[in-house]
């Protein structure tokens, strides 16, 4: 399929500005608001969500996913994950959980790394935002844009 | 476009934070999510968004 047919499959861009963050500098993260949900279990507001074109799985906060109801002493022995920032014990929802963004929805399966000093409430990859969404960054304007799938919205 | 600059409201701050909508102050805070949620549940949920704060996030390799 060419790049312009692609392009006609999406819906109109979400622009977010990037922010800066304590304590790096200039450095601009591209990160999103997203509601979470799963069951009758909800976040009372909005949480941050870093997009991370080099997370190939999404990342839930271990307090995060606490509060959508799941225990993870009860799911299971973890796996032994390993990233570029070392290796930790990971559990993998059993469950779909679900996401809003700007008013786009999609359930995702997430991984649960056990480490509560995780940087970011939740770390959006390639397996989720990436595959429902065409992102472009234009760090040099400081925003980047989300283009959702229509086929899929 | 103009980036969104966290560093004065985040500066100082650890654990969990309520941000109101346009970034410009702390709603409330706790050590825990959980603490921070029943704060936030306490004020009526009024709307803002939820993160929690690093010192430091330049220790972010990812």
């Amino acid at each position: 399929m060419s790049a312009n047919k692609k392009g006609n499959n999406l819906q109109p861009p979400i622009v977010v500005p990037y922010k800066t963050f304590p304590g790096s500098g200039a450095v601009l993260w591209p990160v999103v608001e997203i509601r979470i949900k799963r069951a009758s279990f909800s976040i009372p507001q909005p949480i941050f969500a870093l997009v991370d074109s080099g997370a190939s799985n999404s990342i839930l906060h271990p307090f995060i996913a606490e509060t959508l109801g799941y225990d993870l002493k009860k799911l299971g022995t973890p796996f032994k994950g390993t990233g570029v920032g070392g290796s930790h014990d990971v559990w993998v929802l059993p469950d779909m959980v679900e996401v809003n963004l700007s008013g786009y929805q999609f359930v995702a399966k997430f991984e649960v790394i056990n480490n509560p000093r995780l940087l970011w409430p939740c770390i959006l990859g390639q397996d989720t935002i990436f595959s429902f969404a065409r992102i472009d960054f234009y760090k040099y304007k400081n925003f980047f844009e989300l283009r959702f799938r229509s086929d899929i919205h | 476009m103009k980036s969104v600059n966290l560093r004065p409201v985040l500066k100082g701050r650890k654990g969990w934070v309520s941000l109101s909508k346009d970034y410009k102050k702390i709603i409330a805070e706790g050590e825990t999510l959980k603490e921070l949620i029943k704060k936030l549940d306490k004020l009526g949920n009024p709307e803002g968004v939820i993160t929690n704060v690093a010192e430091d996030y330049s220790t972010y390799v990812g």
